[in-house]
Order: structure tokens, then C-alpha cells, then sequence
């Protein structure tokens, strides 16, 4: 009797849960569904299979965001800006830990409250101080803004890492005749790696899909990334759903494929991320 | 004195790109902007008067859009905030447990989060506006045939709609870790005293699990303050500027009203609000904290 009762909960559960998921994918569901049908079939047939298979919706919108440069952008800037935010905030993490002077805690409260300022109380002063360095008309004004904001939360989590790394070994290393840079390299950035692949999920999607920073650094034809692509579509072809919903498939079809292979550790990292904090 | 000068080094190295960098990106900007708040500079003439407080003045003053947007800015995030994390426990609670699919079930309410606000704003653009509508039509339910996107109020469900369903899965995954982290011991003692599993989750589960449920709170609070590109993406702060977050103001002011001096000090009073707002966050739950200790 007991047994039974259980299975009745547990399978109201199961479609339950079901019936939320489902609500929940059926925007991506929908999204992916009209992007291969003809924009007379989208106005009229939402909901069915595709009468024809329009593949060309997506070449058409492939050339409509100018996919070949954004994305080409997108992935420099994304790609060399996580590279840079893991290995500064290592630095800067393995320095404030195992060397702190009293500059490196005024720099650990500086970087700690910047956490509290939102990008909209930087942008406009940050526009003037990157065309004072001449920054403000390539790719390099963007992932260097990037790395100045990133810095803060990274540092924080690797911060975490390094206290974990047993002291003994750093100490062994040293009297063996390693340098401080020996000591970095070869024993405190191996042992910190599960953290570094935390972080790179993290700030990848982070830049991957942030728009205000792009829109204020990297505003123009030339450094579009995809996500200012996509904006500008819209503005173009608000109605051409034929072209603008491939436009969306395109670009979230990477975050999709790295949600599906990385998807145990995605989850892990994000709980493991929130708990430090 | 070889040696002090490599020491010198060390700490150059390790720090001082850093430095350099957050310099430029955050500490002079942010200064800057302290200064260009005090002036009646317009971004782009070389003329600029430096008018002491009076664009802080104008900001308060009574028809002023910065407090409309800060008005709607504090009643969105009051509901997003609710909802989000109401939602997210209430999944992590179903979800805690494996069964059937469960994993699979976590990874599809976690995506969204995944997602940037344009695009999750786009993707609802189209359901919103087509979807709904051709609901609408072959339904015939009122709910359907709503303008979604055309009132004020519409507008503002619509909004909230999009937050929260990228924002739940957020605090879904980190209430899971919470709740798995809760002894099982503690749970087991509350069933033999014959606590029901519903005050068992409110009396003891919860309790346990504060401190993540602070940092929820301080991710859903500081993230719908700051709300700009879902806004952009399905409302364009409309209808007549109804929907138009703080940061949206700030940007609009700057760029497209050239009033760069008073969009900077709109963006000084942004950070004063985020400031204030989180940190009485932070420590009212610290101190709910400290009373389940």
C-alpha cells in the first residue's frame, strides 16, 4: 500500500516537472521550429512542421548580421579576454595570498567593492578615457575593458584556489631552488586548473552574451560582435521573422553545444562559483 | 640590493598589470565621472561649465525621468526578485531528489541562463508577438489577445515574465547544492519527531540553507537593478518610456539627449542606489543568518 502511494507521487512529479520543462523549452522549441519555414507559413502556421525546408533562411541571415566578421570578432575578443581575466586574476590571487603587503590588501578591498558598481556608472567616462589611449576603434578597447571588470570576480574565486594549495609544496619547491615565477608556473597553476575551467565557463558566456559593454566599446560595422548583430537585425528586419529567427538560432547555437557537452560541469562550476561567494 | 630589486620585480609583475588595468577601466573612469557629474558638458563641445550640484538637484526634481525609471526599476526587481527565487527553490526542492529525467529536467530550466538578455529578449519578442497572437486567434482566450508588448501593464508582465524564466535556473542550481548539503541526519530526526516534510523544509532545510539563499538574493536583486538589454531587446523601454530601467536612462540620456554631464551624475546616483540596496541585502540576511545559528 505504502509502496504504491510513493509511485503515484513520484509519477505526479515526474509529469508535473514535465509539464514546466516543456513551457519552459518551448520558446527554443518554437524559435528553432519557424527558423526553416517560408515567412508566409510563419505568419500563418506557427505551430506546424515546415511545408518546405527553407535552408536558405539561414544563408540569408548568415549575410544579413554579416556572420563571417561578427563572429569572427566575437570569438577574438571573447576568447583572448577569458585568457587574459584567468591568468591575471591567478596572479593577482597568488600574490595577495602567499605575498600580501599592504598594498595588496588596499588593492583586495579595491577590486572586492568594485563588484558593487554596475557598468552603467562606468560606460560613459570609460568611452573618453579608452579614445584618450586611442583604444576606442579596435577590438583591444573591448577585451581590455572586459579584463577590468572581469578581474574582480575572478580574482576573488581564485583566491579561494590558492589558499587550497598546500602550503608545504610551494615551501618544498622554494628550497629545492625554485623562484617565486617556478613556484606559480609549476606547482600553483596546475593545482588550481579545476578552477580555471570553472571561471572560463563562467566569463565565456559572460562575454559571449553581453551586450552593454559592446555597445559601448565596440559600436561600429567593423568590431559588431554577435550579440550587437543581432540587435541591428532587428532594427533592419523586424518583420522579416524568416531572417531573424535563423539570425537567433545562429547565435545561440554555440552556448547550446557547450550547455551540452559541459552540462554536468557547467552546473558544478555555478554552485561551486555561488558558494565562494 | 640585487636581491631588494628582484623583490621590487615580484611584486610588479604579479601586480601591476592588474593594477594598470582596473586603473583604466574602473578607478579612472569612476572618477571622471565624480567630475563631468558636476558640469553641464554635453559629450561633445570643447565648452563645459562646471555648475556645482545642480544636475544632482534636477535628478530629484519632480518630473524628472531618472526617478520614473527608478521607479520602475524598484517595482520590477521588487517582483522579479520575489518570483525568481520563489520559483528556483521551489524546482530545487522538486529537482533535489533523482528520478527519471531529472538531470536532463535541470539542464532545460537552467538554460536560459545561460543566454544573453538580447537574444532571450528577441526569442520573446517573436512569442509575444506572434505566438501569443496567433494563440489569440485560433483560441479565442482573452489572455491570448492581450497587446502584450502595447500597455503599460502588459508590458511590465511581459518583462517580468523574461526575467524570471532566465533567472530561476540560476537559483535552482544553487539551492540543490544547498539543500544537498543539509545533513541528512537533522531532516531524518525532524520525521521521527513527526514533522511533516513540508515544516521540515520550512523549519529546518531552510534555516540550514540561508547563507545560499543570501547570495540568490544578492544575484537576482543586483542583476534585475541593473536590467538594460532585455529591455532594449522586447519593450525599447516603451510604451511612452513606461518600461525604461535606470541604466536605459543613463545610456539615453548620454547618447541620444546629449546631456552627458547629467547622465553621469544619473550614473553616480545608480551606484549610490546599487549600494545601498544590496547592502542593506547583505546585512539584513546576515543577520537572519547569525538568528538561525
Amino acid at each position: 500500500m505504502k509502496i504504491r502511494k510513493r509511485h503515484v507521487v513520484g509519477i505526479i512529479k515526474f509529469v508535473g516537472t514535465l509539464i514546466i520543462a516543456l513551457i519552459f523549452f518551448a520558446p527554443f522549441v518554437l524559435v528553432i521550429l519557424n527558423s526553416v519555414k517560408p515567412q508566409s507559413q510563419i505568419m500563418t502556421d506557427i505551430l506546424g512542421l515546415p511545408t518546405t525546408m527553407m535552408w536558405e533562411n539561414y544563408s540569408k541571415a548568415w549575410d544579413a548580421l554579416n556572420m563571417s566578421t561578427v563572429l569572427t570578432n566575437t570569438v577574438i575578443v571573447s576568447i583572448s579576454s577569458v585568457f587574459l581575466i584567468l591568468f591575471l586574476a591567478a596572479m593577482v590571487a597568488y600574490w595577495m595570498v602567499r605575498h600580501p603587503s599592504k598594498y595588496s590588501r588596499v588593492f583586495e578591498k579595491l577590486l572586492l567593492g568594485s563588484l558593487l558598481i554596475p557598468f552603467a556608472s562606468l560606460m560613459l567616462p570609460l568611452v573618453k578615457t579608452m579614445s584618450t589611449l586611442g583604444l576606442n576603434t579596435s577590438l583591444m578597447g573591448g577585451i581590455l575593458t572586459y579584463v577590468g571588470i572581469g578581474l574582480a570576480f575572478a580574482t576573488f574565486i581564485m583566491t579561494g584556489a590558492v589558499r587550497a594549495v598546500p602550503v608545504e609544496l610551494e615551501e618544498a619547491a622554494m628550497i629545492d631552488g625554485c623562484n617565486v615565477y617556478q613556484v606559480f608556473f609549476q606547482i600553483v597553476l596546475p593545482i588550481i586548473r579545476p578552477t580555471f575551467l570553472t571561471l572560463f565557463i563562467l566569463d565565456l558566456f559572460w562575454i559571449w552574451n553581453d551586450y552593454i559593454v559592446a555597445l559601448i566599446m565596440l559600436n561600429n560595422t567593423r568590431l559588431n560582435t554577435v550579440q550587437l548583430a543581432i540587435n541591428k537585425l532587428f532594427g533592419l528586419h523586424a518583420n522579416q521573422w524568416d531572417i531573424a529567427l535563423p539570425a537567433i538560432v545562429m547565435s545561440i547555437a554555440p552556448i547550446l553545444i557547450i550547455n551540452i557537452l559541459l552540462q554536468k560541469k557547467i552546473i558544478a562550476g555555478i554552485a561551486s562559483g555561488a558558494l565562494k561567494g | 640590493m640585487n636581491k631588494s630589486f628582484g623583490k621590487k620585480l615580484e611584486h610588479i609583475v604579479f601586480l601591476g598589470p592588474a593594477t594598470l588595468l582596473f586603473a583604466v577601466v574602473v578607478i579612472i573612469p569612476f572618477l571622471i565621472s565624480i567630475y563631468f557629474s558636476l558640469t553641464d558638458w554635453n559629450g561633445i563641445s570643447k565648452t563645459m561649465n562646471f555648475i556645482g550640484f545642480n544636475n544632482y538637484i534636477n535628478i530629484f526634481s519632480e518630473n524628472s525621468r531618472f526617478l520614473q525609471a527608478f521607479g520602475f526599476t524598484f517595482n520590477i526587481s521588487f517582483v522579479i526578485v520575489a518570483l525568481t527565487n520563489i520559483i528556483g527553490i521551489g524546482l530545487a526542492a522538486l529537482l533535489i531528489n533523482k528520478f527519471f529525467g531529472s538531470n536532463l529536467f535541470r539542464a532545460i530550466f537552467f538554460l536560459p541562463n545561460t543566454m544573453g538578455g538580447v537574444v532571450m529578449g528577441y526569442i520573446w519578442r517573436f512569442i509575444f508577438l506572434l505566438v501569443i497572437q496567433y494563440l489569440g486567434m485560433t483560441l479565442n482566450w482573452a489572455i491570448f489577445k492581450l497587446p502584450w508588448l502595447g500597455t503599460e501593464e502588459t508590458a511590465f508582465v511581459a518583462l517580468v515574465i523574461v526575467s524570471v524564466w532566465q533567472g530561476v535556473g540560476y537559483v535552482m542550481v544553487i539551492m540543490i547544492a544547498a539543500l544537498a548539503g543539509v545533513p541528512l541526519e537533522l531532516s531524518e530526526a525532524a520525521k521521527i519527531d513527526g514533522a511533516s516534510s513540508w515544516r521540515t523544509f520550512w523549519k529546518i532545510k531552510i534555516p540550514f540553507t540561508m547563507p545560499y539563499i543570501t547570495v540568490c538574493l544578492f544575484w537576482t536583486i543586483a542583476t534585475a537593478f541593473k536590467m538594460f538589454d532585455i529591455n532594449v531587446a522586447l519593450t525599447k523601454g516603451g510604451p511612452y518610456g513606461s518600461t525604461t530601467p535606470m541604466a536605459l536612462q543613463i545610456y539615453y540620456d548620454a547618447f541620444n539627449s546629449n546631456r552627458y554631464g547629467f547622465a553621469n551624475a544619473e550614473s553616480i546616483v545608480f551606484f549610490l542606489i546599487i549600494f545601498l540596496v544590496t547592502s542593506i541585502q547583505l546585512f539584513l540576511s546576515r543577520r537572519k543568518e547569525r538568528a538561525y545559528e
